[in-house]
């Protein structure tokens, strides 16, 4: 069988399974990141665990299976978008873990009780710095030729076929040509001039959680050149951070969770939505999107003594005062603001059952339906907060075999992967661990793994 | 509670993994840290403690110096803190000045006991002579093992001043028990804490696995062989002690320049600096240690056999006078952090 020579487009987890699968299968592989070398892996260098079907096995703690996970993906992103697809990558995914194990990835193993393993999710050791760094040592002895900094930059189509790529090299553009390709470049997150044409202004105050790379050009010039489009078009995934973390790539750990356990309030010292509200898990995704929608996309949580020690800890040190009145003022909200709106939070308090839980609060015109905890014990703290972005929704439509799909058909030779496809699969909401299982399936399908 | 420059930045750096705690896993570090919400300099130091330098959570690190905001190194950080734990729990206190200039110190202090010796020798025997003299007229038995007992004794009186300190600023308020004393032992003896939890030690490269922790265990197990058989002197020359010693010495010969050569290699700046300065002489007065230990049966009937006995002498003195002033501590709070960690996890 003569080889095909393969380029991927891209340097994150869709891209990495793609380049080995293909590889592996024999075929002459190149992969051009945008990134330099140590700046590589895209988001799938911040990530940390998998959802993926399977039995009983050995790195969770029980089974779970495909209709399981299919329901739990339908619970938070409505319908499917496209069906065959994510029936594909739903089946799939119960080779992800093993597939994964078998190139170099070590998961957690229950070490003695102290790890408390997951049902639903493996946790592979050292995080996604370690997970995109096996895969390239991998791609070293497979022989993949990776070109760093390379930026595409242009696709040149022919009807249904790509004809080449273009390049961004140091010292000008350069002409790439190969059998098939396949793109694996992420969402357009690190793109805050596309962001801002949903956010305006306001799109300087949030914050992207991962690489500052993922600027969205391949998925551009695919729109540009007809292909369909699903996900949710408006933004994407967003949760809380805390608003002095940097503007990019501050990962997992500026996330604030610390919203069910106080109250949140916006610039005017106002409560805007239920921080109560039970709908985990979708809880943690809404509340960045609430904040982006408010003005100057800032908010605060206030929370007192009681709380600390009941959320993650975090990476800054909280504003704290002896008295809500100091707290307003280093906070800088308008006089006597905040102090009225925890009076009358505290006031409205109901505790009658004796589950924390079911303590609510209606001492204003926005309930307060669970945790309702008083905030009365000094010292009083609160995190400034800001929306972080975690990836967009928006991508390019693919069919089973992984082949991109144009308004005229199917592009016989042009592939995605990743999350510039998760769209097919989650057209907005988000289910943890399942963009690198997405990534994983696509890319592999896409790098020749065959479908039956 | 003693506050420190690097105990700040440890602060720093490590509440940035307590919100994030990729980690978890590699080592004692991650469990220990996911018990505090707030973390202490007490606490940092326990940490600094239970780190046994293994690398992978700086090679699993997104937020590293110098690339990122964060600029984290925990390898590095937790060794500028364990050096500042050395320095602050030596007993007597100035005598930390030894630890500071560990490599300067240990020559000097080899060089006063060997003069020391030729004094001593050329008086009782005169130099010519020395090596015709029968060992156990040179080291009558009572001079050799009062000798011994006598620096044991020093040692082990410094070590429990010391550790009483540390173990103080360290406890939480909790006492000891023989629950947490015995597995830190276990945990000691199968080197818990070198194997990144089966992904392997990064020292001295990414791609190492089992370099250090191998070499470690040569040089732990070849000094604790080494350590029990010297009891039986004179058996150490000839007998079944002398086959313990020798490969006593082999193990801690072997290990030594197995250390030695990952000091060599090591990739330069990822390291305290600090904590390197006290490495190295270490191991190689170790090596010494080791190498003029294998010679004991193999020149026995030569006549280097005196001199080199005399010189083996030497360097294992220096290494005990220095014992509580030197890296010849780290095991003491080590294992101090050991057992706290296995107090505060408890059952399990
Ligand atoms: C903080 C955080 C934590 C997360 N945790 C998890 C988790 O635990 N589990 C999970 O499953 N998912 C997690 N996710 C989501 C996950 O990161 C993504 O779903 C997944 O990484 C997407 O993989 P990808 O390969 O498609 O994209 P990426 O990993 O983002 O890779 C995209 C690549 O394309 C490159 N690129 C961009 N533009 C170009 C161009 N023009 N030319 C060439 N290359 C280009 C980028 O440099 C990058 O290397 C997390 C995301 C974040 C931000
Ligand atoms: S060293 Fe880095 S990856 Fe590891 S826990 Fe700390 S912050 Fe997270
Ligand atoms: S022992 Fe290894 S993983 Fe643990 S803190 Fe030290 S360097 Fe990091």
């Amino acid at each position: 069988m003569p080889k095909k020579r393969v380029i991927i487009i891209g340097g994150g987890n869709a891209a990495l399974s793609a380049a080995i699968e293909s590889a592996e299968r024999g075929n002459e592989v190149v992969l051009v990141e945008a990134a330099p070398e140590k700046f590589r892996g895209g988001n799938s260098k911040y990530t940390r665990d998998i959802r993926y079907a399977h039995k009983e096995d050995e790195f969770t703690s029980g089974s779970y299976g495909v209709d399981e996970l299919k329901n739990d993906l339908l619970s938070v992103t409505g319908t499917l978008e496209n069906p065959e697809v994510a029936k594909m990558v739903l089946e799939k995914s119960e080779f992800v873990a093993g597939w994964m194990n078998a190139h170099g990835i070590i998961f957690k193993k229950e070490i003695k009780g102290t790890l408390n393993l997951s049902r639903t999710n493996a946790f592979f050791m050292g995080g996604g710095k370690v997970l995109v760094d096996t895969y390239y040592n991998l791609l070293k002895k497979l022989n993949v030729r990776v070109l760093y900094e390379s930026p595409l930059t242009s696709i040149k189509f022919r009807n249904l076929h790509i004809e080449n790529i273009t390049i961004q090299k140091e010292n000008g553009e350069e002409v790439l040509q190969a059998d098939e390709y396949i793109f694996a470049s992420g969402g357009y997150e690190s793109n805050k001039e596309w962001l801002g044409q949903f956010w305006q202004e306001g799109v300087k105050n949030i914050k992207v959680r991962g690489t500052r790379y993922n600027m969205g050009k391949p998925l551009k010039l695919l729109m540009d050149n007809g292909a369909i489009l699903c996900g949710e078009e408006k933004a994407g995934h967003m949760v809380a951070v805390d608003s002095r973390s940097p503007e990019y790539e501050a990962g997992i750990v500026s996330r604030i969770d610390a919203i069910p356990w106080g109250i949140t309030v916006n610039i005017h010292g106002k409560r805007f939505y239920d921080e109560g509200e039970d709908i985990w898990p979708k809880r943690y995704a809404m509340w960045g999107r609430l904040i982006a929608d408010i003005d100057e996309q800032k908010a605060y949580v206030v929370i007192d003594r009681k709380a600390i020690g009941k959320f993650m800890p975090t990476v800054y040190k909280p504003f704290s005062a002896e008295t809500i009145d100091d707290l307003e003022k280093i906070l800088g909200l308008p006089v006597n603001s905040l102090k009225g709106t925890v009076d009358n939070y505290n006031k409205g308090i109901n505790k009658e059952s004796s589950d924390l839980f079911m303590w609510s609060s209606s001492g204003s015109r926005i309930p307060k339906s669970h945790w309702a905890m008083p905030i009365d014990e000094p010292p009083f703290f609160a995190y400034p907060l800001s929306p972080g972005l975690t990836f967009t929704y928006q991508g390019v439509k693919i069919n089973k075999t992984g082949r991109l799909m144009m308004i005229d058909g199917e592009v016989d030779n042009g592939f995605a992967a990743g999350e510039i496809a998760s769209g097919n699969i989650l057209k907005k909401g988000y289910l943890a661990g399942f963009g690198l299982v997405i990534g994983n399936v696509l890319g592999r399908v896409a790098g020749g793994w065959e479908n039956d | 509670m003693t506050e420190y420059s690097g105990v700040n930045e440890a602060i720093r750096q490590l509440s940035i993994c307590n919100a994030c705690r990729y980690c978890e896993g590699y080592c004692y570090v991650w469990d220990a840290i996911e018990m505090k919400f707030i973390i202490e300099p007490g606490y940092v130091e326990h940490l600094a403690n239970l780190c046994h330098d293994c690398r992978d959570c700086y090679y699993a690190c997104p937020y590293n110096e110098p690339d990122h905001a964060f600029k984290l190194n925990i390898p590095k950080t937790l060794g500028n803190v364990r050096m500042e734990t050395y320095e602050n729990f030596i007993r007597p206190k100035i005598l930390k000045k030894v630890l500071q200039k560990e490599g300067i110190i240990t020559l000097l202090t080899i060089i006063i006991i060997f003069i020391a010796s030729l004094l001593y020798i050329s008086s009782r025997f005169g130099i010519y002579n020395f090596y015709k003299i029968p060992v156990t007229s040179v080291f009558p038995v009572y001079l050799f093992k009062g000798v011994s007992y006598f620096i044991y004794l020093y040692v082990a009186v410094l070590w429990i001043f010391e550790g009483v300190a540390y173990w103080n600023e360290i406890n939480d308020g909790k006492h000891m028990n023989s629950m947490g004393i015995f597995k830190a032992i276990y945990d000691a003896i199968n080197h818990k804490n070198f194997w990144g939890g089966g992904t392997g030690c990064k020292i001295p490269s990414e791609n190492n696995k089992y370099e250090r922790p191998v070499a470690h265990m040569m040089v732990f197990f070849g000094f604790i062989i080494a350590l029990i058989s010297v009891l039986f002197y004179p058996g150490i020359i000839s007998g079944y002690a002398g086959y313990a010693y020798f490969i006593g010495s082999i193990l801690l010969f072997a290990g030594s320049i197995g250390m030695i050569h990952i000091h060599m290699v090591d990739t330069k700046g990822l390291r305290s600096e600090k904590q390197s300065a006290i490495d190295y002489p270490f191991t190689v007065l170790l090596f010494f240690v080791g190498f003029t230990g294998i010679l004991i049966p193999i020149s026995v009937k030569t006549y280097i056999f005196n001199w080199n006995f005399l010189i083996h002498d030497v360097f294992i003195l220096t290494l005990f006078i220095l014992a509580p002033f030197s890296k010849f501590i780290h095991p003491l709070f080590r294992f101090l952090s050991l057992i706290k960690y296995r107090i505060d996890t408890g059952s399990s």
